[in-house]
């Protein structure tokens, strides 16, 4: 026999001690409000392309003379943008003995929600591409952004600087990578600028920013899959809502497929959209600095 | 992903004897299928401004429509515009700002609630003094001024905001050509005012003999 002092971990006691596992958790989904900050249509079944046309301006009426002919007659113009869907999808296949063993979750409720996060997400990154099309641009590399330019970004917006589409109408939305917010709030409630401790700067310094909070007049949105880069800039954007179009051809399709001679099940989610610019003076990309505070 | 551990395989569709194999080969029990048939139908753009890619483009979009873009640009940074004119407007803020920061410094005072606060002499605006703001303010608006006046002529070019790759060289016009004379050194304006101030002749007074 042996002799001396018993640990839990002696010879073959570990294996009447239970191993508990809890309930799987899983990874957080940023948030992308992105294919909500634009205009949206649906295409209708039995069509297979949306174009949008935008009458640009005449030219100002002239004063006449009594009796002189008007012989200059305008002409209207379009500028169209043609959208045509694409497919998007995501597809999980499971085995069935997955499915029968995993104890820490319902894998198929899981991969459900999952491949819901993943086609939004996708979504969200096509709005995103579009945000870098913008002519204009404010702020540049290694700069922070601070309330002027977005104060000056506005009045741009809201200028009359282009025949073919006017001043930009509203709404306007800003998308934001976090560190760009996190400027923002630095403007707003460091007790160094003109706030003071009352008011909007007393409550910035109290909670954070909300999607609904706004900053001359425009909401700011946390855009939770905007990247940055190398640098590190990120690329966000302040535009009216229809400057940025998407078209959507279909609700999100779920399918569900067995496949019994692989043993398992297929899970997928698919979905025809096409997003594009109409209205370029219509958007100011937001080019600036996003190193981490901390 | 179900797990992170698991092998993720990305493109088509697979056949399901081709998921077979998979399935066989990486011994695991779920395995997850990305199949975004617009991807492939998507390119990124090298943006000619700011010296960057773009996000993915659809693919005739990005053809058609980015491609075709051109703006206006300044031959020295990075300032472009859809609208003629604003390049010139643009050097003439750089100048304008330059004049009015030039001795520009950060104003400490003591702001509502006894807080310290940041003011920049030059144009007045409070800063936060989160990310060094108040220099680098100051630092960049007198940098930017002094590249421009180092370059000495600055074009306004008519040219193309995308290219589909940094080797590709775009067409571009010269619209417009501007002589960007920066100010005398600070030593020379003050020496120049002493030596042009007008000096008065003593006269000599007779002396009544």
């Amino acid at each position: 026999m042996a002799t001396g002092l018993s640990l839990s971990s002696t010879s073959n006691l570990t294996n009447g001690q239970r191993i508990i596992i809890a309930s799987a958790k899983e990874a957080f989904e940023p948030a992308a409000p992105d294919p909500d900050l634009i205009e949206s249509e649906r295409i209708p079944t039995g069509s297979k392309q949306w174009d949008i046309s935008t009458y640009a301006r005449l030219t100002d009426a002239q004063a006449l003379t009594e009796g002189v002919d008007l012989s200059s007659v305008q002409q209207l113009a379009t500028n169209t943008l043609q959208l045509t869907p694409a497919e998007h999808g995501i597809l999980v296949t499971l085995s069935n003995r997955l499915i029968r063993r995993q104890g820490d979750s319902s894998v198929v409720t899981v991969a459900g929600r999952q491949i819901g996060s993943s086609l939004r997400r996708r979504m969200a990154k096509d709005v995103i591409s579009l945000y870098d099309g913008f002519s204009k641009s404010i702020v540049g590399t290694t700069a922070a952004i601070d309330i002027t330019h977005f104060r000056g970004a506005v009045a741009y917006l809201l200028s009359d600087n282009n025949a073919n589409f006017g001043p930009a109408p509203m709404p306007l939305h800003a998308a934001l990578h976090i560190e760009q917010i996190s400027d923002i709030i630095a403007d707003l409630s460091d007790p160094g600028t003109s706030v003071g401790r009352d008011g909007y700067s007393a409550e910035l310094m109290q909670r954070w920013w909300r999607g609904s909070d706004k900053l001359y007049g425009i909401p700011i949105f946390h855009s939770g899959n905007i990247q940055k880069d190398s640098t590190p800039d990120a690329k966000g954007a302040i535009f009216a809502k229809e400057a940025l179009y998407m078209v959507i051809a279909n609700d999100s399709d779920v399918t569900e497929e067995d496949d019994n001679s692989l043993r398992a099940r297929e899970y997928g989610i698919f979905q025809e959209w096409a997003e594009g610019e109409r209205a370029d003076p219509h958007g100011v990309e937001v080019f600036s600095d996003v190193t981490a505070t901390v | 992903m179900v797990n992170q551990s698991v092998d993720t395989y990305e493109g088509s569709a697979p056949t399901p004897r081709d998921r077979r194999r998979i399935v066989d080969e990486s011994g695991r029990d779920a395995i997850l299928f990305n199949v975004d048939s617009s991807e492939a139908n998507k390119i990124k753009l090298w943006d000619l401004v700011d010296h960057t890619w773009t996000g993915p483009l659809e693919k005739s979009m990005a053809m058609e429509h980015y491609l075709a873009k051109v703006v206006f640009k300044c031959s020295c940074c990075t300032e472009a515009s859809l609208h003629e004119g604003d390049i010139e407007k643009h050097l003439v803020q750089l100048k304008s700002g330059y004049e009015s920061h030039r001795e520009a410094e950060l104003h400490q005072g003591i702001g509502e609630g006894g807080q310290i606060n940041l003011t920049c002499t030059g144009c007045g605006t409070p800063m936060s003094m989160r990310k060094n703001q108040g220099t680098k303010h100051i630092e960049r608006i007198c940098s930017d001024y002094d590249a421009h006046v180092k370059a000495g002529t600055i074009d306004v070019l008519l040219t193309h905001k995308y290219a589909t790759s940094p080797s590709v060289s775009m067409p571009e016009q010269v619209t417009n050509t501007v002589i960007f004379k920066g100010e005398q050194p600070e030593v020379d304006r003050v020496s120049r005012s002493v030596d042009d101030r007008t000096r008065k002749r003593r006269r000599r007074k007779r002396r009544s003999r």
